[in-house]
């Protein structure tokens, strides 16, 4: 199947769930209405109990346990509350479909890992915002969804090659599939109307040249290869990419700060994931 | 030693949990912090985890090599990474 075939099938996805878009209108509203937000949330209860229970993880490291919505949302804020929103939903949607080879849970550790790691080189590097650091880290491999779930075969195929260490899986995806997932990923980014900091950063995390001066881009390239390396989680890459130098020095760390990123990102991957999985 | 209580980064955020062993690359990640002291526990149970076999250390070796034989293993960042895979891999076994 053509590249363009399979981008006319993106919408035989699942679609995000309303009250998200619901959500995402209030939290962007000109008053910024977190009552209004915390409302809509309620209203559906599974989306409530997950919210609450990754509000409560060591991911927002909140100094008391909050038990309603609004409270969460109030203490993490707005920018933030619109990304665990967003993170929840997707969590939920994109939870039982089978993904071939790679798990579903193990593809979402990897996107949580990348975002952990994120927001923490963006907090020590200080050159990138680090909430949008995170929620670009967790998308970063989205547009691998739609290769596993659309084209099992050839994408089992580039898997394969993969393995067997023919090349770098997004290479062996454009090979075996004349598109690959970071292509992929900024249209469904698009698609659900996020930023162009997200899109660039989803587009470009394997060739972070394209993006110049793009921190959260830098951040999540060095990001994804960390995760890789510690192999917290996979979407499928068995073996660790290529670092851009230049990505590297946007980032503004250090080589000696990687030990500590590295301890914070495998503790607080674990502590989360469940609290994002669990039904 | 064990650690007793979760060390937090100024965040909030849980760099370590309570519980865990702390070997020299625990030691490295908290100075690399800035964390001077933390509270800590005798265990008395603790073993020595280091591997003494070197033909299952010759396997982990081999096996990190191969992760990180498409990456630019030249760049010093790269090298520092592949270290603390292996210093992770040898610790865990």
């Amino acid at each position: 199947m053509g590249a363009d075939r399979l981008i006319e099938r993106l919408g035989e996805l699942p679609a995000l769930p309303t009250v998200y878009q619901r959500v995402r209108e209030a939290l962007t509203a000109p008053d910024g209405a977190l009552e209004t937000a915390a409302g809509l949330i309620e209203a559906d209860p599974s989306m409530s109990m997950r919210l609450l229970r990754v509000a409560n993880s060591p991911l927002y490291g909140l100094a008391t346990k909050v038990d309603t919505i609004l409270r969460a949302l109030t203490l993490i804020g707005t920018t933030a509350a619109h990304h665990l929103v967003l993170s929840t939903a997707l969590m939920t949607v994109f939870r039982d479909l089978p993904l071939g080879t790679v798990s579903m849970r193990s593809f979402w550790e990897h996107g949580l890992a990348c975002g952990v790691a994120a927001r923490l080189i963006a907090r020590q590097g200080g050159r990138a915002n680090p909430e949008h650091a995170y929620l670009a880290g967790l998308l970063h491999d989205i547009g691998r969804l739609p290769l596993y779930i659309l084209e099992p075969l050839d994408m089992g195929a580039a898997l394969q090659a993969h393995h067997e260490r023919q090349g770098h899986l997004h290479d062996l995806e454009r090979q075996y599939l004349g598109i690959d997932h970071t292509e992929l990923g900024a249209i469904l980014l698009a698609h659900w109307q996020l930023p162009e900091v997200f899109r660039s950063a989803v587009s470009d995390h394997h060739a972070p040249w394209r993006s110049p001066g793009s921190s959260e881009t830098a951040v999540v390239h060095v990001a994804d290869l960390i995760v890789n390396s510690l192999r917290l989680g996979t979407s499928g890459t068995r073996w660790v990419p290529v670092l851009d130098d230049g990505a590297w020095h946007l980032t503004g760390l250090d080589i000696e700060q990687l030990p500590a990123i590295l301890e914070a990102t495998i503790t607080t991957t674990r502590d989360v994931i469940s609290a994002f999985m669990e039904s | 030693m064990r650690l007793a209580k979760d060390v937090h980064d100024p965040h909030g955020q849980i760099l370590i949990r309570a519980g865990v062993v702390l070997g020299e690359r625990q030691i490295r990640a908290l100075r690399s912090w800035g964390v001077a002291e933390v509270a800590i526990v005798q265990d008395e149970d603790a073993v020595d985890s280091g591997i003494r076999d070197p033909e299952i250390i010759d396997e982990i070796r081999r096996s990190i090599d191969i992760q990180f034989s498409l990456s630019n293993r030249d760049h010093p960042v790269i090298q520092a990474l592949q270290a603390l895979c292996l210093s992770r891999a040898l610790d865990r076994s």
